[in-house]
C-alpha cells in the first residue's frame, strides 16, 4: 500500500513537473516570426487551393507586410528575419505586378535576378534563358527556399545566441 | 546448598545470599516484570499498527491533492492559452452558482433595501464578490480584439516544405495571377 501511495505520488510529480515546463510552444522572440511564415504559406495554400486575383494577392500581402512592421516595432521579431521576410513579401509583388508599358522591366528582371543567386545560386543568364512560366518557376522555388531557410533560421536562433554569447565571454576573459 | 558447603564459616555468607535471593525475587513477583514487558510489547505494536493506519490514510490524500493541484493548474494554463480572461470568468460563473451567494446577489439586485443580509456575510466573501463584479465588468467594457492575421495554425516543417515544394503552391499562385493579370 505504502509502495503504491509513493508510486502515485513520484507519478503526480512528474506530471507536475511536466505541466510546469509546458510553455505555449516557441519563445516569445519567435513565436512571431513562425506565425508570419505560417501566414504567408497558408495564404498561398489558400489561393492555390480557391483560386485567386491580383487583387486578393495584393491585400494578402499588405496584411503580411503590416504585422511584420508591426512585429519588429515591438520587438517580436528581429531586424535579419524582417529584412529578409520582407524581401519575400516584396519579390513576391514584383512577380505579379502588371507592367503594360515594360517600363519596370529592367528594375524587376535585376531584382528577381539578384534574388534567384542570393538564395539558389542559379545566375541571370540562366533566368533569361529560361524565361516565362519555367522563369517564374525559378523565381517560386527560390521563395519556397527562402521560407524554409528562415524557418530553419527561427529554430537555430536560440543555439546561435548562446553560442555567440560563449565566444563573447571566452573573448572578454584574459588569458592566464 | 551442598553438604561440602555446610561449613559454619560459609553458613553466614550462605545465608546472606538466600536474604537477596528472596529479597530480589519478592521484588519480581511484586512489580510483575513479566506482565509489564509484555503489556510494553503490546503497546509498542499497536503504535506500529496506529502509524500504520495514519500512512494508509495520510498517502492517498496527499496523493489525491496533488491531482486535484495538477489537474488546477493544467485548466488554469488551457484558459490562459484559450482565452486570457477564461479564468477569471469561471471564477465569476463558480462563486455566482454558488447557492447562498446567488441568492444574496439576487436579492441584492431586486431589494436594495434588504442591507442587514448583506452585513450578516462575512466581509472576505463581500469582498471577494465585489473584486469579481469589478472584473466582469471591467471585461464588459473591454470588447475582445478582432481575430488577428497571425491567428494562423501553425505548419510543421514538413508541412511547409509540402504545401511549397510538394503542391508547388507559390508556383502555381503565382502563375495564375500572372495570366490573369495579361488576360485583364
Amino acid at each position: 500500500m505504502m509502495r503504491k501511495g509513493i508510486g502515485i505520488l513520484a507519478l503526480v510529480c512528474v506530471l507536475a513537473g511536466g505541466l510546469a515546463a509546458m510553455d505555449d510552444g516557441p519563445a516569445p522572440a519567435t513565436k512571431a516570426g513562425y506565425a508570419l511564415l505560417n501566414l504567408y504559406v497558408k495564404s498561398f495554400q489558400e489561393m492555390a487551393t480557391r483560386g485567386s486575383t491580383g487583387l486578393d494577392m495584393e491585400n494578402r500581402l499588405r496584411t503580411m507586410a503590416a504585422e511584420a512592421k508591426r512585429a519588429l516595432d515591438a520587438g517580436e521579431i528581429n531586424l535579419v528575419f524582417s529584412s529578409r521576410y520582407a524581401r519575400i513579401l516584396a519579390v513576391t509583388k514584383l512577380v505579379v505586378t502588371p507592367d503594360e508599358s515594360k517600363i519596370l522591366v529592367p528594375v524587376i528582371d535585376r531584382e528577381l535576378t539578384e534574388f534567384l543567386w542570393a538564395v539558389t545560386g542559379e545566375d541571370a543568364a540562366a533566368w533569361y534563358k529560361a524565361g516565362g512560366p519555367s522563369a517564374i518557376g525559378m523565381v517560386a522555388n527560390a521563395l519556397a527556399e527562402e521560407i524554409i531557410n528562415l524557418q530553419i533560421y527561427l529554430d537555430t536562433l536560440d543555439k546561435r545566441e548562446a553560442i555567440r554569447k560563449k565566444l563573447d565571454e571566452r573573448i572578454s576573459t584574459p588569458v592566464k | 546448598m551442598n553438604d561440602e558447603h555446610r561449613d559454619p564459616e560459609f553458613e553466614p555468607i550462605a545465608r546472606l545470599i538466600r536474604e537477596e535471593e528472596e529479597a530480589a525475587l519478592a521484588v519480581f513477583r511484586r512489580r510483575d516484570f513479566g506482565r509489564r514487558v509484555m503489556a510494553r510489547l503490546e503497546e509498542s505494536k499497536q503504535g506500529k499498527r496506529g502509524r500504520f493506519r495514519l500512512w494508509k490514510i495520510l498517502v492517498p490524500t496527499t496523493a489525491a491533492l496533488f491531482l486535484i493541484a495538477a489537474g488546477a493548474v493544467l485548466l488554469l494554463h488551457r484558459a490562459r492559452i484559450s482565452d486570457s480572461g477564461g479564468a477569471t470568468r469561471s471564477f465569476i460563473s463558480v462563486l455566482q452558482d454558488l447557492p447562498g451567494l446567488a441568492e444574496l446577489a439576487s436579492r441584492r439586485d431586486s431589494a436594495p433595501g434588504r442591507e442587514e443580509d448583506i452585513q450578516n456575510i462575512p466581509q472576505s466573501i463581500r469582498d471577494g464578490l465585489a473584486m469579481a463584479g469589478r472584473q466582469k465588468a471591467n471585461e464588459e467594457e473591454n470588447v475582445p480584439p478582432p481575430k488577428r492575421a497571425l491567428d494562423v495554425p501553425r505548419l510543421s516543417l514538413e508541412k511547409k516544405m509540402a504545401v511549397l515544394f510538394k503542391d508547388r503552391a507559390i508556383e502555381r499562385v503565382l502563375v495564375s495571377v500572372r495570366e490573369k493579370s495579361k488576360e485583364v
